[in-house]
């Protein structure tokens, strides 16, 4: 089976000949940007190091998939929020202050999709769609609507509100929504294969379980309904007390930290989402041994995990072979 | 007057900041200064009651981020009234110590460490809190100009991970170890990585941040 076989096999829970292995957010690391040479910040902005860069998950690491983009930036810039650089050694992030107040009312501009750096990525999944065919899929990232509401009015305003006003929240996750959602069907007509929706706002971490459920899952539903290609949904920390509702977004895939607890996932999700994830990228991936990957990828797979990957963004300083290893892993399931 | 308040004035006050209400807080606040309540009790049975309250509920899972968010604002807002009522008064709020906070270099994360900085503040201790995207020398520099007890270095982030074991080192080599305490937190943060880059405690919340940092000093 090529790559995207592998995928597709494990999406119509079919039997791969092996476990595929890909990571759902960035998996960039400085010993693959040396390999290819190409490097932050210019990857962050340029399609065609964008590209370059992401190849390396599949030419140097062996991924099953390649990803783009590397940060979090692209709807919210397009939507009018500043942006602090991460030069060379960080991702960019959305800084303040925010556009809008939560008195405001926010506007879904027409050319979004001609807007910051939205036709640079657009410009790489072209350029690694040509280069990869239909041999490796290519998954194109786009942010959760309550991650981009967050960058809309400032974090600590949409975390007060969802406490103190939630009605003050939908015009926020509506443009968010919307924002997604064009940017993933605009990256679905260029090459996407799959869509991967990184929502860290929406966490047990930031917000209440039942925000989530009374806010943000009826957008997430609405933006996966819209989306023609299988949906990754990402978020992090440990979601247990969300994973039902997520498991009622429409993602074909769920993407979770090993926080959270993926027999717990199953049970309350049932047997069709497909659950994808297996080791912590900080604690384990990034400091701990080969051997110890090794032992705590194999403990996820016992636990239900069907898609070998880093359970979150990987720390750009993660040493090839830790990651190699957790491959290793996947090749032998 | 003052002997005419009771637990009820406090329990009342404690529950403006565990129900996020600023407007509310004030009002108390002013109403009990009216009637001769001390500020110093005002802090230690109140605002500390409320947020003690909370950062108990938080790690427990019964509340969130925004309500822990909110209480720690409100707690902020009653603070600077009943603090300056202490200065004109000629007194101070006994401080169980001095600790130096702030997220390190390569991270920009404010909220976690500011709730912790705000939780610490209300059970006694002062805290000079130096922002996010803090250097080695700037931790250093405020520690010495301080005379701080303690140093707490917060990330959300991994690489910036090994830059705290780069503060400690530095710290050695300063001789600060001797009498400077170190405690570091942060979602990527364990007990393990603590060990390694010789920290003397991790706080996993706000509340466990607060009894570590006690066990540390002592207090």
């Amino acid at each position: 089976m090529n790559p995207k076989e592998r995928i597709i096999s494990v999406l119509n829970h079919g039997k791969p000949d092996r476990m595929p292995c890909f990571g759902a957010c960035s998996t960039v690391t400085f010993d693959q940007m040396e390999r290819v040479q190409a490097f932050w910040p210019e990857s962050h902005e340029k399609g065609e190091a964008m590209a370059k860069q992401a190849m390396a998950a599949h030419t140097v690491i062996g991924f099953d998939a390649v990803r783009v983009p590397f940060s979090q930036t692209f709807e919210a810039e397009a939507l009018g929020c500043r942006l602090k650089p991460g030069g060379p050694k960080g991702i960019p992030g959305v800084d303040e202050p925010p556009p809008y107040k939560l008195e405001d009312t926010p506007e879904f501009p027409d050319d979004f999709l001609d807007r910051g750096k939205i036709p640079e990525l657009l410009k790489a999944v072209k350029i690694l769609k040509k280069e990869l065919g239909d041999e490796v899929p290519v998954v194109a990232g786009i942010v959760g609507p309550f991650t981009i509401a967050g960058s809309l009015v400032g974090l600590v305003p949409l975390l007060k509100a969802s406490y103190k006003t939630p009605q003050k929240m939908p015009p926020f996750l509506d443009v968010a929504e919307k924002a997604g959602t064009a940017l993933a069907k605009a990256l679905i007509d260029a090459g996407a294969d799959i869509i991967a929706c990184e929502d860290m706002t929406a966490s047990p971490a930031m917000m209440a379980p039942k925000t989530y459920q009374e806010y943000e899952l009826g957008y997430q539903r609405r933006q996966f309904d819209a989306i023609s290609v299988p949906k990754i949904l990402h978020i992090c920390g440990k979601v247990d007390r969300i994973v039902k509702w997520m498991g009622q977004t429409g993602a074909d895939i769920l993407s979770i930290e090993p926080k959270a607890s993926s027999k717990y996932a199953r049970e309350q999700c049932g047997p069709d989402v497909i659950l994808m994830g297996g080791i912590d990228t900080a604690t384990t991936l990034f400091l701990k041994d080969a051997e110890t990957i090794k032992a705590v990828c194999e403990e996820s797979i016992a636990d239900g995990i069907q898609i070998l990957a880093p359970g979150c963004a990987m720390s750009p300083g993660t040493a090839i072979e830790k990651i190699l290893a957790m491959v290793e892993v996947a090749k032998a399931h | 007057m003052a002997e005419s308040v009771d637990e009820k004035y406090f329990d009342e006050l404690a529950q403006t900041i565990i129900d996020g209400e600023e407007e509310d807080c004030l009002r108390v606040i002013n109403e009990g200064l009216a009637r001769g309540v001390d500020p110093l009790d005002a802090v230690e049975k109140g605002l500390a009651k409320g947020i003690n309250k909370i950062g108990d509920d938080f790690a427990e899972e019964i509340v969130f981020l925004p309500e822990l968010i909110m209480a720690a604002d409100v707690m902020k807002a009653g603070m600077k009234i009943l603090d300056e009522k202490i200065k004109a008064g000629g007194k101070e709020r006994k401080s169980l110590g001095k600790i130096v906070l702030g997220t390190i270099k390569g991270d920009i994360h404010d909220i976690g460490k500011s709730v912790v900085g705000a939780v610490l503040q209300a059970n006694g201790f002062d805290v000079i809190d130096l922002g996010i995207d803090v250097d080695e020398d700037t931790y250093i520099q405020a520690v010495i100009e301080n005379n701080a007890d303690c140093l707490g270095m917060s990330t959300l982030l991994t690489l910036p991970l090994m830059t705290m074991g780069e503060v400690i080192e530095k710290m050695n080599e300063k001789g600060l170890r001797r009498t400077v305490k170190v405690i570091v937190g942060g979602c990527p943060v364990t007990q393990e990585f603590a060990d390694e880059i010789g920290a003397d405690a991790v706080g996993f919340d706000a509340k466990d941040a607060v009894k570590k940092v006690k066990r540390l000093l002592d207090v």
